[in-house]
């Protein structure tokens, strides 16, 4: 167990520098930079070049690339990514500030994900090719095919039509005030969870399918339990586990869903300050953003592989 | 469209021993996966849609009409009208195609260039694989979306390079799958004699590695579409997308559609639902192509 | 098919998984807006559903007497700000906005009768020595919010800034030579020559007086720059999210009740990007305001006046344009028969109809609620503003066989992303279409337009034009031979301009300046150095508890009288 720790925490080093490297290279091409983005403004031409010259300057967006690509390698390992070009606040503690509430609304969604999922996957399972199946089935796959940010927006003005009500705008940590966070990140929640559902449902299915299949359940059945109780205590059980497997992707698809719907919710979290950073073309904020959302993912992947090697003592990597 | 089951039956001998091939096998298809079915019956409208778009729509999907601003369905205009009074039924049609070209063609890309690479890296082995395989999971680690939106932004906008922003986060999901397959072909004895007996790689490539990873090359791709499909529509939502007046989905349901929904809910609801639908059928479709072509394979 | 029972169905398909979820997880009230039986709102025209040349006018013009202590307002920008020195560069209405109550300047817009001018740090002033030496008066006995007292150093201190193009956006448009003290209260301005537009520069919210070397010693961006004498000061600044300011309790200004000013508690001003997003806030009482002066559509009017009387809106002209500015330097756009066949073609009626939803006005160059306009009368004797639409594309067909277009051409248009941008840009496009020139059409984010604009990398583009002045030499700046070219970012030149404006500018004569300025517009109109499809409104909405709310007009934009006079009834907001 160790060495494949260490042989995979070894493996992470060259993925991350490439990962470095590759966020380097997206951001550095981008046609426009803060410098001129802040020369606008509402009163065009009545701004200097000097002044150009030196927000640029300031930003270190006039030095020599390889200086700059150094400077960020440095800052990546670092984890600190230096002032916003737009607001001049640090990207690092701007970063721990908002981390929080994307974090909360991760953690909520997932959950609404599972609430969804686990049913309807051993719904569909137990009900397998009839029309509670199908319908199961088209309503996870649903969740997956409406375009999330439409369905926010959808939802938002249906809470405004019928209820009168919008989640309140404000940027709490989840702790300092649970119910104002959950009055917040309630709706976005459901809206990113069912999202998620579809996959975590349709692998609930297919591994009770299996599952269900073994011997230990045709005995279950046998010995004369009804359909549910095999469903949780014998099989539901042993079908959990590829569903952790599940989370590597699951945690990719969950942060592009985060980033939409916060972005209609206005939820002050990471992913609204990602689309907020483009806009700006605040290159030291996207970069970190991005570097973040890796970091996480590549943790995600290494405990994911990790926690699947601990419950599964059949799996033996190489 | 005959061409999907005749596609993958070769592969599967106990299906082609039961079924023949054409109307018969679409139904045996429609019995054994009507969800899949349903499915095919959805992509095959939407795809008949966007080829005849110039002869389904009722009106030039560009054209201004200011005598009719924001109107409701009606018999002249099926759908209503825009903000721009142009007929949103029209572009839904003439959306179709940039919408779905956009999604096949991403996915296209990104498979063919993700097939190209995981064939290279599975057959080559040794440092070609391990210089690949770090560079897959350099992709693999950036959320999709993410990807995409980086990428967009930082070509210049227009159809081919958002085709290519939408590709790429494709191209290591695809690459890592094609080279598990190339080593499990690898594997197989008749591989190994074949290397044996002194064929030139393309030919072991071509002949013997390729029919093998057919299956898991469509069951991958058929999966994409419709992700491909939905990174149009986000990225146009945020302002990524192909630059108007162009009709795709996704821009009819940027801007000015969805602050008119509670007054005019026609402009917004026909493309998102349009979204929905071809997203739909296509993930349908392609769960039944999956079902169909590896029963084992999931969760990838 | 019934659109409100499409609407319906569809949202309580989705309110059948919603809703239940949202009462029993999220535990939501209800909360509908709430209605003070007793007194009506003050006055409150409604939005007019016709079209018309001029916006209704603006409610409340003069200040109630009374006003009733407490509440905090909220209100939305769509971007965040970026400095608290708001004469930092590319500074915008969200940063105005946030930052103005925080500060004064020596005069100040009368928002409550625009555009007259009012004594702000300036209690008087006087005009001498042949109208280049003007001597401000100041107030005694103001303090800045970290309770250091106000003197004339502080005064000529910001002057100085304002007037240096090092330090300042604004340096440009003041002919200010020199500033010194002649006493602790006395301010000598000298001129380099009589310009009349002194006061209104003045006034701007962007000539605001800070501490006496403040700008040295604190970076703009850090919220200990944010120290004026203003009726708020800062409480916080969360980047992306809010800024808040809460009441100056030492505020040197006495309502006309004799009380200390201001009457809010506070102020919130909240980032909320998505336009629909802001109007279901404020719907849902989260905010008091859409937003200052700006983010209403004609749709959302609607709804509010179908389902909330509490509401008001609120329509007023506004200093800012579409426009359609050409590379007069580079082919074809060099050709003046060219430039003339896209004012032809270009159907700025439809315009207003598609990108502004009836609410706007058509106009020439200088704002139409302007009395420097040209009368409508004379504007529509240029063939530009013609009524026969068909007339017109005939004859911007014919001048463009006459340039040698007659197979028709193709021009890249650059537009900035978002509204009322491209939707102006595409019914423009359509326009231009019918008589052969296709546009090309690239959206940009604004920073990446700047970028090719200033490097007069572009052939044809849109962009946001707006005076934060109502003044010529702000706006007929854009046209001269003598701007650098960043101003002047399409090429045009025309001496003949450039004296008129240098006559103009000198002019304390308001008639004569009426004429000069009038001479200039006819130029501009014959020569066509861009295309200017409209002229916006201004659009907001307000609750009804709010009180003594200011003229939307012109500037209001950026200049709101800092919502000092601004109360809410029962001193509650929401």
């Amino acid at each position: 167990m160790f060495r494949y720790l260490v042989r995979r925490l070894v493996l992470m080093v060259p993925t991350l520098l490439g990962a470095i490297t590759l966020i380097f290279v997206i951001l550095r091409v981008l046609p426009g930079d803060v410098a001129t983005l802040m020369a606008g403004g509402d009163a065009a031409g009545q701004v200097s070049e000097e002044r150009v010259a030196a927000i640029r300057h300031e930003a270190g967006l006039d030095r020599p690339l390889l200086v700059q690509y150094r400077d960020w390698l440095s800052a990546a390992f670092r984890m600190d990514f230096g002032k916003s070009l737009w607001s001049g606040y640090s990207v690092r503690h701007e970063l721990g500030r908002r981390y929080q509430v994307t974090a909360a609304l991760a953690v909520l969604a997932f959950l609404v994900s599972l609430a969804i999922a686990i049913p309807t996957g051993v719904l569909a399972a137990l009900k397998q090719d009839t029309w509670v199946d199908y319908a199961v089935r088209a309503f996870a796959i649903g969740g997956i095919s409406v375009p999330s940010f439409w369905l926010a927006l959808l939802v938002l003005l249906a809470l405004v039509h019928y209820l009168g009500w919008t989640p309140p705008i404000s940027l709490s940590p989840p702790w300092r005030d649970p119910w104002l966070s959950l009055r917040q990140l309630g709706v976005p929640a459901l809206v990113v969870g069912y999202h998620l559902s579809a996959l975590v449902a349709r692998m609930t299915r297919s591994c009770m399918l299996e599952v269900l299949r073994e011997d230990f359940v045709r005995t279950a059945w046998a010995k004369g339990l009804s359909g549910w109780a095999v469903a949780t205590r014998h099989a539901l059980r042993n079908a959990m586990l590829p569903v952790v497997t599940l989370l590597g992707v699951e945690v990719l698809v969950l942060l592009g869903g985060i980033v939409l719907v916060e972005t209609v919710f206005t939820v002050p979290g990471i992913g609204r300050y990602l689309v907020d950073s483009i806009t700006y073309r605040d290159y030291n904020a996207v970069q970190a953003i991005i570097w973040v959302f890796t970091l996480f993912v590549l943790v995600v992947n290494l405990v994911t592989d990790l926690a699947y090697r601990y419950l599964d003592p059949r799996v033996r990597y190489s | 469209m005959q061409s999907v089951p005749e596609a993958y039956y070769p592969h599967m001998p106990g299906l082609v021993a039961r079924v023949p091939a054409g109307a018969k096998a679409l139904c045996h298809f429609a019995r054994r996966k009507p969800l899949g079915a349903l499915g095919l019956l959805g992509f095959v409208v939407l795809s008949a849609a966007a080829a005849l778009a110039p002869l389904l729509a009722t009106h030039p999907p560009d054209l201004n009409d200011v005598t009719a601003l924001v109107r409701p369905p009606s018999w002249q205009h099926w759908f209503g009208t825009d903000a721009f009074g142009r007929d949103v039924f029209s572009r839904v049609v003439y959306g179709a195609r940039i919408s779905l070209a956009v999604g096949l063609g991403a996915t296209a890309l990104g498979s063919l260039v993700g097939a190209i690479l995981g064939l290279v890296s599975g057959y080559a082995g040794h440092q070609v694989d391990a210089l690949l395989q770090r560079l897959v999971d350099v992709l693999l680690a950036v959320p999709p979306l993410v990807l995409a939106m980086a990428l967009a932004v930082a070509l210049r906008p227009s159809l081919g390079t958002l085709v290519i922003a939408i590709a790429v986060p494709v191209v290591p999901r695809m690459a890592r799958v094609l080279r598990a397959s190339t080593l499990a072909a690898l594997g197989h004895a008749y591989v190994e004699a074949a290397v044996a007996c002194g064929n030139p790689p393309w030919r072991i490539v071509l002949v013997h590695i390729a029919p093998n990873v057919v299956s898991p090359f469509i069951v991958m791709a058929s999966g994409t579409v419709g992700t491909a499909i939905l990174a149009e529509a986000s990225l146009s939502f945020l302002g990524l997308g192909v630059p108007p007046p162009a009709a795709t989905w996704g821009q009819m349901l940027s801007g000015q559609a969805m602050r008119l929904f509670e007054t005019a809910p026609w402009v917004a609801l026909f493309p998102g639902l349009a979204i929905s639908l071809a997203v739909f059928s296509v993930n349908l479709l392609g769960d039944a192509v999956r079902d169909v072509l590896d029963p084992k394979q999931r969760g990838v | 098919m019934q659109p409100v029972h499409v609407l319906k169905g569809f949202l309580a398909s989705w309110l059948v998984l919603v809703t239940a979820s949202v009462v029993l997880l999220v535990g939501c009230r209800a909360t509908t807006p709430s209605v003070t039986p007793t007194t009506p709102p003050a006055a409150q025209p409604s939005a007019t559903a016709t079209p018309q040349a001029t916006p209704p006018p603006s409610p409340t013009t003069v200040p109630t007497p009374v006003g009733a202590r407490g509440g905090t307002l909220s209100y939305a920008i769509q971007e965040d700000m970026r400095s608290f020195d708001l004469q930092d560069l590319g500074t915008s209405y969200a940063d105005i906005q946030p930052v103005a109550p925080l500060f004064n300047g020596l005069v100040s817009y009368n928002m409550y009768d625009y555009p007259s001018i009012e004594s702000d740090l300036a209690e008087r002033w006087e005009l001498g020595q042949g109208d280049t030496t003007i001597t401000f008066f100041l107030r005694r006995g103001v303090t800045f919010h970290d309770g250091s007292p106000f003197a004339c150093r502080d005064a000529a201190y910001s002057l100085q800034k304002l007037v240096d193009p090092k330090r300042s956006s604004m340096a440009g448009n003041f002919a200010i030579q020199d500033v010194r003290c002649t006493g602790d209260y006395t301010l000598e301005v000298r001129l380099a020559r009589p310009q009349a537009a002194i006061l209104p520069l003045l006034a701007s919210s962007r000539s605001i007086i800070v501490k006496e070397g403040w700008a040295q010693g604190h970076d703009q961006k850090d919220v200990a720059f944010a120290v004026g004498t203003g009726p708020f000061r800062l409480k916080s600044r969360l980047p992306g999210v809010a800024i808040e300011a809460e009441r100056n309790p030492t505020y040197w200004k006495k309502g006309r009740d004799g009380g200390q000013l201001p009457y809010l508690d506070g102020v919130r001003t909240l980032v909320v990007p998505d336009p629909t997003t802001i109007f279901a806030n404020f719907r849902t009482g989260q905010l008091t305001l859409t937003g200052i002066g700006r983010n209403l559509t004609k749709s959302d009017a609607e709804a509010l006046k179908a389902q909330y009387p509490d509401a008001v809106v609120a329509l007023g002209p506004r200093s800012a344009w579409d426009n359609f500015v050409m590379n007069v330097r580079k082919p074809p756009f060099d050709n003046p028969k060219v430039r003339l066949a896209v004012a032809l073609a270009t159907d700025r009626q439809k315009m207003v109809q598609i990108a502004a939803e009836g609410w706007g006005t058509v106009g020439g160059y200088m704002m139409p609620h302007m009395p420097f306009a040209l009368p409508q009368t004379e504007l529509t004797q240029f063939p530009q503003f013609g009524a026969d639409m068909e007339g017109r594309r005939a004859q911007a067909r014919a001048l463009l066989e006459g340039a040698g277009y007659g197979g028709g051409l193709t021009v890249e248009y650059l537009v900035r992303k978002g509204e009322p941008y491209q939707s102006a840009a595409v019914s423009r496009q359509d326009d231009l279409k019918k008589v052969g020139i296709n546009l090309d059409l690239r959206v940009l984010d604004a920073g990446t337009m700047y970028n090719r604009a200033f490097s007069q990398d572009f052939i044809s583009y849109t962009l946001a034009a707006a005076a934060t002045v109502d003044d010529p030499d702000q706006v007929y700046a854009f046209f001269l031979c003598s701007s650098p070219p960043r101003q002047n970012v399409g090429g045009y030149c025309n001496p003949k301009v450039d004296e008129l404006y240098g006559q103009q500018s000198a002019s304390f004569d308001p008639q004569r300046r009426v004429q000069l300025n009038r001479e200039i517009e006819k130029l501009l109109l014959a020569d066509i150095p861009e295309d200017r499809g409209y002229f916006w409104w201004s659009a907001m909405a307000y609750w009804g508890r709010v009180q003594n709310w200011v003229q939307v007009t012109g500037v209001t934009v950026y200049s709101f009288s800092r919502l000092e006079q601004v109360w809410c009834r029962e001193g509650r907001c929401q």
